[in-house]
């Protein structure tokens, strides 16, 4: 029996019932006193409403809902027969047949003005109230609903619909429907229920152990969405379930809707999960047809079906309450558009945050280690959580300093532009990277050095169109900036196709001014880290842009106070790349601890290229030319306690281990007494008096209270290179 | 009448706790210890469900549970598996082998009592 | 057996003295329906169904459609007290048709 068969069934009944009904009335004018015609019009109205409620038929519910309740008033004695009375009631019985014509013809569910007019008519006549009053009752019920407030639970079509089609196996599985719906009638009244059979064509060919029950049910029930759900748990796999709420319900979750914040934009499903008109294993399942779907088609571009319609489809919800919930997600979507833009905040509040965070980072670390120290299993797990915790709290708060340099980039165009038509030179400035982020604070005191490089990109670098043409070069120069983010730094790239720098020259002019010993042999990196020396310019007349090379020294300042190198490289008559490595922020990095004798030292994480043990038989040390051979590579290196002064520790047979540490393109060993691992650092500046302090860039505060202090892993760098290659030189 | 629910335990206390939700509720119990146990006690009456713990010595009970669904009298009772949040691997065999309703342990006596009313009322 | 069954001027009185589950539903899903074939009328008396269950009610619902497909008379008569149940468990007596008589000496469940 399908649905189209039930329903065929239903009009054959409304015809006999109303036929009865007919006849009854008839005989009632005759006999008024007979009960028995009075019950019979009664059980009409009362069987066609009950039935019309499975289907779904809200226009049959509402029309027969008050008839029979005057036909009750009637049997009770509150109200008299009459001819009138008689004749109303012949004119509900056709209206009821028309109703239900209407309802089996056409698939459209609004019900037809001359329809809706005659049935409000019809009530109020019965009813002897104005028909005013029903009117509006009626008119309100485009929406299928006709109750009002008060007597929203009571009203006879206000049901949960509950259909449930049971598979084959559910019965060999031991899950008899009927167990489910006798639970589902301890939660609330089982109005009425249709059964049908499905997939039974031949019943030669019916399997008796196999089921074949489908089952529509009118359920009122205070219970929400997930107890019900609940009865069917067990039934889930074996039965397709479908619930849909009742009418008062929907406009109580369409409440529900309109009071949820509008803060944060939420997806469909869960907008209906929150308010409870979806449950979760209905929108599992639809997000699993919604990705079956997808993989069915083989064309890419088709787009996928909307969440909201395949819930529709699946009776999870009804439509007008996905439309609601759609309304409310852009409404939504609007808001947080408009609240999207950027907040205004004070950088000194901040700054007191990114002090907090920093605390906090400490105290977490102190916390680890009292747990640690003090043995306290139990707390391992909260402890994890709130380290994972400020972890990410720390990102976030670092994060909320971190800008784009594109800005900073992009004032360079009008430099750029102005400057080459003062020098009557053809400049076209290209910038990428733009969007890479760092530390305000850098960006901000990057500015300058940033300007001087430039500048002397267009002054110095940049040659006339003239000589660009003679040399074979596009007459436009290029100016590049870069930027792109390498292990925890940023590298800004300052790169020209114009003259390059002269290593001679420059060499020249450093023996001139008695930086370097005449006839000393310089690579031409060591040569190019001339350039950033105080007093040195190649140019040999002044410009009033960029000065005689007076900044670079300056710019080389700026930068390292940043924790930043700065490197040039040059191609005589090909150009100049200057390359720039700052840290992403200057508050708190993840860091590497180490220690030598009794002291211990951060390292930057982002540096510390890798670690090897003394007896992996990996490295070697040659402490008389000062380099360590590893794995056949020669490294030059620092001992950590050597460096710092320590004595040696008479129980010298400690292991030592190497930790390898790389700057830029540059590479060092440290030798170290102990490994401890990571550690996440809040770097606490130096005082003023340790500013010339070699090798240490700053202190932090570990979780037992102790001071470790920071290493400057540049500076290192550049000691053991230079150390090394003295001796090489001697 | 009376349905019967036959619990399958080795946890001693379990089965008196069930059985005593359950007795309390209307239905009659009858317990066993394991697999083997339970099926020596499957003889006589109509048993209306099956309440099984997995792991069991003797016989577990997702072979215990095959063994029920191949018992010509009583293979289509409803079957509660008792499972832990930690067995959960062993879901998927049981429900190939029919067993639809599952139940984690540690569980309180409503709980179970909400469970067996699904598949049968009292 | 556990359905009689007699014949009488093509009426076919028969009656189930067991449960109706899914334990029996194969049997009595064969003699049942096979009764159904030969008479035009039938009258199944269901006083002595101890327990019903969905296969057993599958198999009143298939006897109901097999008759009208056949046009032959169903009757279900003298519905024992489990069968009631499930008839007003599912309110289906209408979709059956059959009056019921309720004997008064049966508890209220």
């Amino acid at each position: 029996m399908s649905m189209d068969e039930a329903k065929q069934t239903f009009a054959q009944e409304s015809e006999e019932l109303l036929h009865d009904m007919e006849d009854a009335l008839l005989s009632m004018e005759e006999s008024p006193d007979d009960k028995e015609y009075l019950n019979s019009v009664f059980r009409a109205m009362h069987t066609i409403k009950g039935a019309a409620g499975v289907f779904g038929f809200d226009h049959i519910v509402a029309f027969t809902h008050p008839v029979e309740t005057e036909m009750d008033r009637i049997r009770s004695g509150e109200s008299s027969i009459d001819a009138d009375l008689i004749a109303t009631l012949l004119d509900c019985k056709d209206h009821t047949a028309s109703l239900v014509e209407h309802v089996l013809m056409s698939d459209d569910e609004s019900l037809p003005d001359d329809l809706q007019i005659k049935g409000s008519e019809l009530l109020s006549r019965l009813t002897g109230t104005a028909p005013n009053a029903t009117d509006n009752n009626l008119v309100k019920s485009e929406g299928n609903e006709v109750e009002t407030e008060g007597e929203a639970k009571t009203l006879p079509h206000d049901n949960w619909l509950i259909s449930l089609k049971f598979k084959q196996d559910s019965l060999r599985n031991g899950l008899d429907p009927l167990s489910f719906i006798r639970y589902l009638g301890t939660l609330g009244d089982i109005i009425d229920i249709i059964t049908l059979l499905h997939d039974l064509d031949d019943i030669s060919n019916m399997d008796p152990e196999s089921c074949y029950l489908q089952f529509r049910i009118a359920f009122n029930s205070d219970a929400d969405k997930a107890a019900i759900e609940s009865v069917f748990e067990f039934a889930q796999e074996d039965c397709d379930i479908r619930i849909l709420p009742p009418h008062s319900k929907q406009r109580y979750y369409i409440d529900l809707m309109e009071e949820l914040p509008e803060a944060e934009l939420h997806r469909l499903g869960d907008i209906l999960m929150q308010i409870g008109a979806l449950t979760k294993t209905e929108l599992e399942n639809g997000l699993q047809i919604q990705s079956n779907e997808k993989t069915d088609k083989t064309d890419q571009d088709i787009e996928q079906k909307p969440i909201g319609e395949i819930l529709v489809e699946q009776q999870s919800v009804n439509k007008a309450l996905v439309d609601e919930a759609l309304k409310k997600q852009d409404k939504t979507r609007k808001k947080v558009a408009q609240e999207s833009q950027n907040i205004r905040v004070d950088s000194a509040k901040l700054g007191q945050l990114i002090n907090l965070v920093g605390e906090l980072v400490i105290s977490s670390a102190a916390m680890r280690v009292t747990v640690e120290h003090h043995g306290l299993g139990e707390v391992e797990e909260v402890v994890s959580n709130v380290e994972h915790l400020v972890e990410e709290i720390r990102d976030n708060a670092l994060q909320l300093r971190m800008v784009q340099i594109g800005d900073t980039f992009s004032r360079f165009r009008r430099v750029v532009r102005d400057v080459s038509k003062d020098l009557g030179k053809n400049i076209e400035l290209r910038i990428t990277g733009g969007d890479s982020e760092l530390d305000k604070t850098i960006v901000e005191k990057i500015n300058d050095p940033l300007t001087h490089l430039v500048r002397n990109c267009l002054d110095h670098g940049i040659e006339r169109p003239e000589v660009r043409k003679e040399q074979g070069k596009p007459a436009t120069g290029t100016v590049n900036l870069n930027a792109y983010h390498d292990s925890g730094h940023i590298v800004i790239e300052i790169k020209d196709d114009g003259a390059g720098l002269d290593p001679d020259r420059i060499q020249a002019k450093a023996e001139a001014i008695g930086l370097v010993k005449p006839d000393q042999e310089l690579s031409r990196q060591e040569i190019f880290r001339l350039a950033f020396e105080p007093g040195l310019s190649t140019k040999t007349e002044a410009s009033k842009l960029s000065g005689r090379g007076v900044g670079m020294d300056v710019v080389k300042r700026n930068i390292e106070s940043l924790r930043g190198t700065v490197e040039l490289d040059s191609e005589l008559g090909a150009g100049t790349t200057v390359t720039i490595h700052l840290p992403l922020t200057l508050a708190i990095i993840d860091g590497f601890l180490i220690g030598t004798k009794n002291e211990t030292f951060i390292v930057p994480l982002s540096m510390v290229d890798e670690c090897v043990e003394m007896e992996s038989g990996e490295w070697k040390l040659d402490s008389d030319s000062h380099y360590i051979n590893l794995r056949g590579d020669v490294l030059p290196y620092i001992n950590l306690g050597d460096f710092f002064g320590y004595t040696d520790d008479p129980s010298k047979n400690q292991r030592e281990s190497l930790v390898v540490v790389r700057f830029g393109r540059n590479k060092a060993g440290l030798v170290v007494d102990h490994l401890f691992g990571e550690q996440q650092t809040v770097i606490k500046p130096m005082g003023k008096i340790f500013q010339n302090l070699k090798g240490i860039s700053g202190a932090t505060v570990l979780g037992n209270g102790d001071i470790a202090l920071i290493l400057d892993v540049q500076g290192l760098i550049n000691l053991a290179n230079n150390q090394h290659s003295e001796l090489i030189r001697h | 009448m009376a349905k019967n629910v036959l619990i399958v335990d080795d946890s001693a206390s379990i089965r008196q706790v069930v059985g005593m939700a359950l007795r309390g509720a209307g239905y009659q119990v009858i317990e066993a210890c394991d697999g083997k146990d339970a099926l020596g006690k499957m003889t006589g009456d109509k048993i209306h469900l099956i309440i099984s713990d997995v792991n069991m010595p003797n016989m577990d009970g997702i072979t215990f549970l095959k063994e029920v669904k191949k018992h010509p009298r009583y293979k289509f009772t409803p079957v509660i598996m008792l499972t832990t949040e930690a067995g959960k691997d062993k879901m998927s065999e049981g429900r190939t082998a029919g067993a639809k309703a599952w139940v984690v342990k540690p569980f309180q006596p409503p709980q179970m009592l909400d469970a067996v009313s699904k598949l049968i009322l009292p | 057996m556990t359905i009689s069954f007699q014949k009488n001027n093509d009426v076919g009185y028969l009656r189930v003295d067991d449960e109706m589950t899914i334990y029996t539903a194969a049997e009595q899903k064969a003699e049942l329906l096979g009764h159904l074939c030969d008479c035009n009328e039938i009258e199944l008396n269901l006083s002595n169904v101890t327990e019903i269950d969905s296969a057993g009610l599958q198999l009143l619902m298939v006897m109901k459609s097999e008759g009208i497909r056949l046009n032959h008379d169903v009757r279900f008569i003298h519905h024992s007290q489990p069968v009631i149940e499930i008839i007003e468990l599912l309110k289906i007596s209408t979709q059956f048709g059959d009056p019921i008589v309720i004997p008064s000496e049966w508890q209220t469940t």
